[in-house]
């Protein structure tokens, strides 16, 4: 274990390197001998008929063999391995082996090389166990001993020698970086290597395979094991999005034991999923759920319900066009408490009516399996209303007293409004009193507020001429040389009392005072219509008493008909009770039954229809937000249909959630989620409350959060998660894009390598002129929102079909045509230039919008 | 001899002690019937020369600082006409006092070309000077003015319209008495607020029984006491003048007295050469008259 030069580092890596390639050839040879052995023997026919069908089977399967080979051999030869990583076993130092860490996705077994080397794949393996160890060895470049167990469950120890990166492209070896032991200063550096590798990349902005370029807090983040809640707050173009898919893959091997079913990947956009589509395909991901919150709720809901997909809504999901006042209110927690209110009132209150009719208690505990009880009794009880009420249809005496009875019914609940009307206007009149006796009050406080005032004003004034002339006198005396100053000082005292801007400091509140009492009577005046306040307050003691008088009397007939209903209803029950011929719980109403079960039937829709959809109109109305589409049909009538948007469905979940616990959903147990600060509380909250056992690991930037009031701002406090990465280093952008931002938009990200002059972005100051020269290169346009779109293209001079428009309800075509994203759709795309019209968009948006540029970035503001 | 004679003897001894002797000696000759011959004549003469430019020099450097331009005519004071004329005229009252307060107000102050300065004028209340040496014109206090702010009567009438009409008799200096060093302090005083403090709220006041020693102080808020003193002096009263001021400055009384000077030089002097010098006594400092 030594460090060495770094041509001799370059000329021994070159023989293993060759090694390792002469494996392949090796391979790929001994696979075709075999195939023309096979076919030879064939085509000598040296064989009896019996053995004919053998051979055949022999040679199809050293064809099979052979296309493998090449199909293995073919995805190493461009890049065989990235890492070569030495080691000898602790208890033999001189028994070395070497290992090959190959980033190829496809790549899912070891490939021996000569005696003592493999190539292998670097992820986690359970057939494998020692490549987890080697994982934890390349990322701690580190010479302590690692131990591991076998598939067994032998434990092994290895010590590593040396750990290289290389850089191998199509058998040739370009770079040779010694990471341990500690290399020599004539050797390259590895961040000389990382920036090479990263400029590569840029060159071809997609989703790719960056385990060769990863670093420490990156690994960290991959290898935690899956058990671990943790959040990554990474910046703009630290590679978020791909640790997160590099993470699945890395873990494929564990997490695919249960067929990926217990993962679930939260992604923004459409367009994003477009986007990592090719990443998740070689990394063999696609099995994965893989939505936008907005999409999971609408999957919860239809698995929660089978008639849900029949409601009659339409779903407005993109949050990218809804006003940030709007966002604020509906997702603040004091609103989320509010609503949540609403909803345990409302299904209290319908179980209650079921309950009441029923003539049964309420249970402690609604859930949908006690609703479907209730509905069930009251089915039962109507049931049996019907045929005993058509028995006794012949029994005069009973449809007597039952028409009396009904009757009496109608005139008490007429009795009950004529009640409560008298109440109300009993409460009137104490309303109208309080705010009588409160501008009287008002009035009188005012007066006595000005009258207090002007009298400690000119007592302040007296005072300091009082004192002035004191001092005045003791300057008269001369003997004291101080007076002339003391007089000076009193003199300012008087002089900016009496005319200085204290005096006209008292002179405006003097004038404030006046309005406030104008406006105290004007208001009083505007109560008492120029009567007097004394003629008023005995009106409304005289109506109050004979409104009094009114509500003793019609309590007194209420009592009295409440009586008699209960004499009727006695006489009914047991009427009816004689028919069944045992005491039976009698309901003696069908309607309230009916109405009852009709809505516990359909008791979410009911909640969310009524109370969630009324208590949230409000602040939709006040910002505009449209609540129903109405189409026209061809009979010309109308249909109108709710529009449901995210924060909707959000509350439609909370209301399954309360009635259907254990409802039978897809489960989760690792939900990973990117671009994590555009949830909200609420989302974590229902995510956290749907499966109380799943591990999240998320990833976001609290700096990149697009909406200027919502989303997520403390991770801690707001996920509940407080294991925090950060990411601090941006690996996407050049230098000079990431100097541009920090510098412009006060972010702090830091870079690999040194700015070079020629990337530097280009502020565009005049747009109209310059646009064609722009136009000219192969880049994409990226603006706030449609608005800005047709801004920009005003400013440019162009037509606004020169661009295809695409927002986040957009899905990406596969032709070729000029782009221009809005911000929401730009979010984790990258594209090699870009031109940010930068008009209208936040500070926030600014930053996400430059760091897509991988290359060349225009900018105009 | 009045005391300008006998001031212009005590600073021409010799010369006049020489030409006293001359005389004599060309009497004594004379009486003897001698002729005195053209040396003692030529000596004589010139002697003669030099006491008649002595006179001249004297004579102008005891010239009057301030000129009247108009004085009102005559001094007609009537307490109740006061009163008639300026009751009600709360802007007037309050110019008058300043003009008692500050001695010398600038006739281009905005305040005095207005309506309320000018019943001021019109009604003989103030009359406008020169100062010689800087051409400088201001408003003074007439001799009714003065009158005016001495008669109790009048002041207690006035103090209903204006509060702050309390005026300490020690305040009020005829203008009539007035040395030419008290007027040239006055100016560099009002020279000094106008247009380097851009106030014209501060009392110029004298703390020694000659009326010489004038001191300006600022209306304004704070605990603080301190003086400005402009540094105009007289060759004979100077020491007496900067003994006065180190003995003010030292009493601890004082927080802070700025001299005005009208050149760097004169304030090296003054540091230097009469010990005004801030670094000894921290409570002086400078402020240099550009």
């Amino acid at each position: 274990m030594s460090v060495i030069t770094q041509n001799k580092l370059f000329v021994e890596e070159e023989r293993y390197k060759e090694e390792v390639y002469r494996t392949f050839d090796g391979m790929a040879s001994s696979a075709s001998s075999e195939v023309r052995l096979k076919k030879a023997s064939i085509t000598r026919g040296s064989f009896d008929d019996k053995e004919a069908f053998m051979m055949q089977g022999q040679l199809s399967g050293a064809e099979k063999r052979r296309r493998e080979i090449e199909q293995l051999v073919g995805k190493l030869y461009d890049r065989p391995y990235f890492s070569h990583v030495e080691v000898s076993m602790e208890d033999d130092e001189y028994d070395r082996e070497h290992y090959f860490l190959s980033d190829c996705e496809s790549l899912n077994e070891m490939v021996p090389v000569g005696k003592d080397g493999y190539v292998l794949p670097f992820k986690q393996d359970r057939e494998r166990p020692i490549s987890g160890a080697l994982f934890h060895c390349y990322q701690s470049k580190k010479g302590s001993s690692i131990s591991y167990r076998g598939p067994q469950g032998d434990e092994f120890v290895f010590v590593p020698q040396s750990i290289c990166d290389t850089d191998i492209k199509k058998r040739k070896l370009l770079n040779v970086i010694q990471l341990y032991p500690t290399p020599d200063v004539s050797q390259n550096s590895a961040d000389e290597l990382l920036e090479s590798k990263l400029k590569e990349n840029r060159d071809n902005p997609t989703l790719r395979n960056i385990i060769s370029t990863l670093q420490q807090m990156q690994f960290e983040i991959i290898k935690t094991d899956t058990k671990t809640n943790f959040v990554v707050q990474g910046c703009a173009g630290s590679g978020k999005s791909q640790c997160l898919l590099h993470r699945l893959f890395f873990l494929r091997d564990e997490l695919s034991q249960d067929g990926w079913n217990g993962v679930l990947l939260l992604t923004p956009t459409k367009l994003f999923r477009q986007y990592s589509a090719e990443l998740v395909r070689r990394y063999q991901l696609s099995d994965i759920d893989d939505c936008s919150i907005a999409d999971l709720y609408i999957t919860l809901l239809n698995a929660y319900d089978v008639r849900f997909k029949d409601r009659q809504y339409k779903y407005q999901l993109t949050e990218e066009y809804l006003p940030n006042g709007y966002l604020f209110a509906v997702y603040e927690e004091e609103n989320v408490v509010k609503i949540e209110h609403e909803i345990d009132n409302a299904l209290r209150k319908y179980v209650q009516a079921g309950c009441k009719a029923l003539g049964i208690e309420e249970p402690a505990e609604i859930t949908a399996l006690v609703v479907e009880d209730i509905v069930k009794q009251l089915d039962e009880e109507m049931k049996a209303f019907d045929i005993r009420e058509e028995a006794l249809q012949q029994n005069d005496e009973y449809q007597e007293k039952r028409k009396e009875y009904e009757q009496l019914l109608k005139d008490v609940e007429t009795n009950k409004k004529k009640k409560q009307r008298y109440t109300d206007e009993i409460e009137s009149i104490a309303a109208r009193r309080r705010e009588l006796d409160l501008l009287v009050e008002t009035v009188n406080e005012v007066e006595k507020e000005k009258a207090d005032w002007v009298h400690q004003r000119e007592k302040r004034v007296k005072d300091a001429v009082k004192k002035l002339e004191e001092v005045s006198r003791k300057f008269e005396r001369g003997t004291d040389l101080q007076a002339p100053a003391k007089y000076a000082q009193q003199l300012f005292i008087v002089k900016n009392l009496t005319e200085g801007r204290k005096f006209l400091e008292d002179e405006e509140y003097l004038v404030f005072l006046d309005e406030y009492i104008s406006q105290a009577k004007a208001e009083l005046q505007e109560f008492t219509k120029d009567k007097k306040v004394k003629n008023i307050i005995d009106r409304y003691a005289k109506r109050e008493q004979e409104v009094n008088g009114n509500l003793e009397s019609i309590s007194g007939e209420i009592e009295e008909m409440l009586t008699r209903i209960e004499e009727y209803s006695e006489w009914l029950r047991e009427a009816a009770s004689n028919f069944e011929g045992e005491e039976a719980r009698i309901t003696l109403l069908r309607s309230e039954m009916e109405r009852a079960r009709y809505f516990l039937v359909r008791l979410e829709s009911t909640v969310f229809e009524q109370e969630v959809w009324n208590a949230l109109s409000p602040v939709k109305e006040q910002y505009g937000i449209q609540k129903i589409q109405v189409e026209e049909l061809k009979d010309g009538k109308h249909k109108e249909s709710r529009i449901l948007y995210k924060s909707d469905l959000l509350f439609y979940i909370r209301i399954y959630m309360k009635l259907h616990p254990d409802a039978n959903l897809p489960g989760y147990s690792l939900i990973c989620i990117d671009e994590g600060q555009d949830l909200h509380r609420a989302d974590y909250d229902i995510l956290h409350g749907l499966y109380p056992k799943a591990v999240f690991n998320v990833f976001g930037d609290v700096n990149q959060v697009l909406h200027a009031t919502c989303g997520i701002r403390e991770w801690e406090r707001q996920t509940g998660i407080s294991t925090v990465y950060p990411l601090t280093t941006n690996y996407r952008n050049t230098a000079a894009i990431v100097e541009f931002c920090n510098e412009h938009f006060d972010t702090q990200m830091e870079y690999v390598g040194g700015v070079d002059k020629k990337q530097r972005p280009i502020v565009v100051t005049d747009i109209d002129n310059s646009w064609d020269r722009i136009a000219s290169e192969d880049l994409v346009v990226i603006v706030k929102d449609r608005e800005s779109y047709e801004e920009f293209c005003k400013d440019a001079g162009i037509e606004t079909d020169s661009f295809v428009y695409l927002d986040t309800t957009s899905v990406k075509s596969t032709e070729k045509q000029k782009e221009c994203y809005s911000i929401f759709a730009a979010k984790g795309l990258e594209f090699s230039n870009v031109f940010v019209y930068a008009k209208h968009m936040t500070k926030n948006q600014k930053v996400v919008a430059c760091t897509r540029a991988m290359g060349g970035l225009y900018y105009y503001e | 001899m009045n005391s300008r004679a006998e001031k212009f003897h005590l600073q021409n001894k010799e010369l006049v002690q020489n030409l006293y002797n001359g005389l004599c000696s060309l009497l004594d000759n004379l009486e003897m019937n001698t002729m005195p011959g053209e040396e003692e004549k030529g000596s004589l003469s010139g002697l003669l020369d030099s006491y008649a430019e002595s006179l001249k020099r004297h004579e102008k450097s005891n010239m009057a600082v301030i000129r009247r331009v108009n004085a009102p005519g005559a001094d007609s004071f009537d307490e109740n006409n006061v009163i008639k004329e300026l009751s009600g005229h709360n802007q007037s009252i309050e110019l008058l006092l300043r003009l008692g307060r500050e001695k010398m107000v600038d006739v281009a102050d905005k305040l005095l070309l207005e309506e309320n300065g000018k019943l001021l004028v019109k009604c003989g209340y103030c009359e406008e000077i020169i100062v010689e040496k800087t051409g400088r014109r201001y408003y003074v206090l007439s001799s009714k003015g003065e009158k005016s702010f001495r008669n109790k009567t009048i002041i207690n009438q006035l103090r209903k319209d204006v509060n702050s009409a309390i005026v300490p008799t020690e305040i009020i200096f005829e203008t009539s008495k007035w040395s030419n060093i008290y007027s040239q302090r006055i100016d560099m005083l009002s020279f000094y607020y106008k247009n380097y403090r851009q106030t014209s709220d501060y009392i110029a006041f004298t703390l020694d029984e000659l009326k010489e020693m004038v001191f300006g102080c600022e209306i304004e808020d704070g605990q603080d006491v301190r003086y400005t003193f402009a540094c105009v002096f007289e060759n004979e009263s100077k020491d007496e003048n900067v003994n006065q001021l180190k003995s003010l400055a030292g009493s601890g009384l004082i927080d802070q007295i700025l001299l005005l000077t009208e050149s760097g030089e004169q304030q090296m002097d003054l540091v230097i050469k009469d010990g005004l010098d801030p670094q000894l006594i921290p409570e002086l400092s400078y402020f240099v008259m550009q």
